[in-house]
């Protein structure tokens, strides 16, 4: 393996190694979860996972470009058979059961839509080597591409998951800074999103908008939507300093904390590594971006750099909002955190999409 | 591209994140960490019943029941519906109001929410069969206080309830805690350090569900010690019986010992309803004109009237300035200074025996006189009038004994010889408790001894410290004995104020007092023992506005009367 590929490789292990101690820690005391086999499953996830990395390091980025509509195409049709079909778990429709493995088809659209962003943008003139993006009205730049992602982010709401469509919509705006399109476009992108706020909360099912309710003030409602919230900020927050020592959390053995295996993985994370732990966490991450953006510089492919955005990008946010609302910062979003949360679709994504970054490094000679 | 940019947004964002975990892990964790301790520890208290009071010969004065209350814990209740059907049945209460309870009373999940209290033992009985239906309600049995004497034994009991702010402050240091029962007045109060039990508990660590994981920590409760009191129920009884409606109260004590063998006030009150917590009837007695929870036998200084004449005669008798033989003449009053002192009646010439007797005021003006001020209260101090008993509950006022100096200095004006008279008969300043008035005749009654009252027996079976103390007094047993025929002259003789205590059985020796009260009509006073040869009660009754000492001597009667008959003496 190339270095810089080396080191990506090993610090996407030590954070899924991470994620798999704490799943362990959050179900060795839950029957339910014990049932499930959750622990075994996710180990499982994760070793095709890095298989999954290893072929998508082997295999060529450049064939992407020209399977981009593959995978858009594929991805609009799961997230039409998931709004017929789907499996509905916690209120929303977001899994396609296929051969008794639950597909989560919103992951792979963010994928898709990350390819075909970048290869929308990395179109290069035809007359100098500039991107076409600079020269493009805000029809081209922005509506066009807007629609396309626009179409997957809807059906993706009306599972509902918000989250996710929200990832869409920034994953979008971060792609049209960095190809560099017009700052007055990027400005009144942002201006519409926040005139879109109120039109958005209408579209809003009751549970979405008590969700966001309850992030202004948890206390409205402590035992329901808000019981989450204030649980999973007492586990933080009671990790302290050095933290209560793995499976020493309390809040995450004696069950205070739902979904903690999922979404509030970083919760049991935080509580029993505590401040120390959590540095730790971001500080990897962190490094998982810096050798990203490292590769980023090491090609020239316009393409080849808009798709390592676009795969930081939706990483990052995942990180971001999920540590966010764990604390209390962000309202309640069902958001995994990537390579730790318990989910298979999340886990191969994520190891396919840096997989990808990793083959990328390998092929910068060809520019 | 705007690469650099990129990586600069995620770099301040991730370090916003990580200021997020900062303030959240180190800045408020320790907040955080007693709030995780409170989800998951729970103490679950184990109550235990208080002391026992008993009379002296282990009567129950007060004790304790066990009432059953049910609640429930919310977490725990699955069908609200049904469950809440089922309570309204077998609590044959409203399904509405029992859910409006239930709401009014929500807290935490954990937190049971009392449904109803007092429940009969039946019903409670129901409750645990049908148990089973009853997700998440739970029957509980708590000791409750009992008072069965009511109103005849309130202020020597006192009662107990949930403790207020400002006891609280002062009972903080001593392990109290917020909505512990507390005694108030009385034993209850004097002794509540003994009586009250050790709360116990469990500390157990709970999961979500609020199912037990395991056990932290167990402190056993602990029964508060019993309190056997000097009190004869039967006499407390008797005695509160004969005072009837009139305001006043009874002293009954052996005058040997000074033990309190019965100590009644009338106006008195329940405290039963203090454990009821029944919120009007306690309004209404606090503010009652009546004060029912006015200790008049301790906390009451009124004047001595006639009863003081018995220490203006031994402060006469032992400065030499007058023998038995002494006589004056009563023309039914008496001219002192420029003012004329009258006498209630006119007795002619009187020697020191029919004085007492007949309560004579002109012979005790003339014998005051002779004594002076200074003397009478001497012997008044010696008798330990102006001080405190240091009785066993608390309450107790030192009463007053005015002497030249103390009216210079509070009143700044002169003594006169009126009050000189006014003293010898024990008017003006001067203020006594009956408590005192019964201690002051029980050292007539056992030969001069000082007796200290004291009202507890035993504590937790052992013998209290604090009693059989007494001091001889320092007077001449000669005329000791002069005063005391006197005192049994004044029952039987027929002139004696005290004549209708002359019954066959028992003799009876004491002195009569009528204390005159500015615009009311005056108080009561009888202060004596029996037998008069060889006394086994001391006691002394007060009524208070009643009349006279008239008043005060047919509840005597009523008392002795029915202790012969019951065989009490």
């Amino acid at each position: 393996m190339h270095k810089s590929a080396k080191r990506l490789f090993i610090i996407t292990i030590a954070i899924a190694i991470i994620g798999l101690l704490t799943i362990y820690s959050a179900s060795y005391q839950d029957g339910a979860l014990q049932e499930r086999n959750i622990f075994t499953r996710q180990l499982c996830w994760v070793f095709l996972g890095v298989i999954v990395f290893i072929i998508f390091y082997n295999f060529n980025y450049r064939r992407l470009y020209d399977l981009t509509f593959v995978f858009y195409g594929l991805s609009i049709v799961f997230l039409i058979l998931v709004l017929i079909f789907g499996k509905i778990k916690f209120g929303a429709q977001r899994w396609l059961v296929v051969a008794g493995f639950s597909f989560q088809p919103s992951e792979l659209a963010r994928f898709a839509v990350i390819l075909f962003l970048a290869r929308y943008f990395s179109r290069k003139n035809i007359f100098s080597v500039r991107l076409r993006i600079k020269d493009l009205g805000i029809l081209r730049s922005l509506v066009f591409p807007g629609i396309l992602v626009g179409i997957p982010a809807f059906l993706v709401l009306r599972q509902p998951d918000l989250g996710t469509s929200l990832m869409f919509v920034f994953i979008f705006l971060i792609l049209v800074f960095v190809a560099g399109a017009r700052k007055r476009y990027i400005v009144s992108l942002l201006g519409l999103s926040l005139v879109m706020l109120p039109v958005f909360w209408y579209f809003l099912k009751d549970y979405q908008k008590e969700r966001l309710l309850v992030f202004v003030n948890p206390n409205i409602d402590p035992l329901g939507a808000g019981y989450t919230v204030i649980q999973s900020k007492i586990a933080v927050g009671s990790g302290t300093l050095f933290g209560r020592g793995w499976l020493g959390g309390t809040q995450n053995t004696l069950n205070f904390l739902p979904e903690r295996h999922t979404d509030f993985i970083f919760s049991c994370f935080a509580e029993s590594s505590g401040f120390l732990g959590s540095t730790i966490l971001l500080f990897l991450f962190y490094l998982l971006f810096k050798e990203c953006i490292n590769i980023i510089y090491s090609t020239r492919d316009p393409f080849a750099r808009l798709l390592v955005v676009g795969i930081v990008a939706g990483i990052f946010l995942q990180v971001v909002i999920n540590v966010s609302m764990t604390i209390g910062f962000m309202p309640i979003v069902g958001l995994p955190l990537p390579l730790l949360s318990y989910g298979g679709t999340s886990t191969l994504i994520t190891f396919m999409s840096l997989g990808v970054v990793a083959n990328i490094s390998k092929k910068r000679m060809i520019f | 591209m705007r690469i650099k940019i990129f990586f600069k947004i995620i770099i301040i964002v991730l370090s916003c994140v990580l200021f997020g975990l900062f303030y959240t892990q180190i800045i408020k964790g320790n907040f955080y960490n007693d709030l995780s301790r409170k989800n998951r520890i729970r103490l679950i208290t184990r109550e235990s019943s208080r002391g026992d009071i008993f009379d002296v010969e282990g009567r129950i004065l007060a004790d304790s029941s066990l009432s059953f209350s049910v609640s429930i814990i919310p977490q725990e209740l699955t069908h609200k519906d049904k469950v809440f059907s089922l309570l309204a049945k077998i609590l044959k209460m409203d399904k509405g109001k029992l859910e409006k309870t239930y709401r009014l009373g929500l807290m935490a999940p954990f937190a049971p929410v009392i449904i109803k209290d007092n429940l009969a033992k039946k019903t409670a009985l129901l409750l645990e069969d049908n148990r089973y239906k009853l997700a998440g309600v739970f029957v509980q049995g708590k000791p409750q206080r009992r008072y069965p004497s009511k109103e005849a034994l309130a202020h020597i009991i006192g009662y107990v309830r949930e403790v207020d702010k400002s006891r609280i402050t002062r009972l903080r240091d001593y392990g109290y805690k917020i909505k512990d029962n507390v005694g108030y007045g009385g034993i209850e109060e004097a002794q509540d350090i003994v009586l009250r039990a050790e709360k116990g508990g469990m500390q157990v660590e709970v999961d979500s569900k609020g199912h037990m994981v395991r056990l932290l920590g167990l402190r056993p409760s602990q029964r508060g010690r019993d309190v056997r009191l000097t009190i004869n129920l039967d006499m407390q009884r008797i005695a509160y019986e004969a005072l009837g409606n009139k305001k006043g109260c009874i002293v009954i004590m052996n005058p040997s010992t000074g033990a309190i063998l019965a100590m009644v006030s009338n106006p008195s009150y329940d405290p039963n309803i203090f454990i009821n917590n029944d919120k009007s009837k306690i309004m209404r007695l606090l503010n009652s004109k009546s004060a029912p929870f006015f200790n008049r036998a301790i906390s009451g200084a009124y004047p001595a009237a006639s009863l003081f004449k018995v220490i203006t005669a031994l402060a006469a008798l032992e400065s030499g300035k007058i023998s038995a033989s002494t006589t004056f003449f009563c023309e039914g009053k008496m001219r002192i200074g420029n003012r004329i002192f009258k006498c209630w009646d006119t007795h002619g010439r009187v020697d020191l025996a029919s004085a007492i007797a007949r309560s004579c005021d002109v012979y005790f003006y003339n014998t005051g006189l002779l004594a002076g001020p200074d003397k009478i209260a001497n012997y008044a101090a010696k008798f330990a009038l102006g001080k405190r008993s240091g009785i066993d509950i608390s309450g107790e006022v030192p009463g007053l004994v005015p002497t030249v100096t103390w009216k210079r200095w509070k009143r700044q004006a002169k003594w006169y010889k009126g009050d000189t008279a006014n003293f010898s008969i024990g008017q003006g300043d001067l203020l006594v408790t009956p408590l005192q008035m019964a201690r002051l005749i029980s050292a007539f009654a056992n030969g001069g001894y000082l007796v200290k009252p004291y009202l507890i027996e035993e504590i937790d079976n052992k013998s209290s410290v604090r009693k059989k103390a007494f001091k001889k007094l320092q007077v001449k047993s000669k005329n000791l004995k002069l005063i005391r025929d006197a005192l049994i002259k004044t029952v039987k003789d027929l002139n004696g104020t005290a004549h209708i205590l002359n019954m066959s059985g028992l003799s009876v020796a004491g002195k009569t007092g009528t204390a005159q009260v500015y615009n009311r009509s005056s108080h009561g006073w009888f202060m004596g023992f029996a037998p008069s040869d060889k006394p086994k009660i001391a006691f002394c009754v007060f009524t208070e506005n009643s009349g006279g000492s008239y008043v005060a001597c047919s509840v005597v009667k009523k008392i002795l009367k029915r202790f012969l008959e019951d065989k009490l003496i």
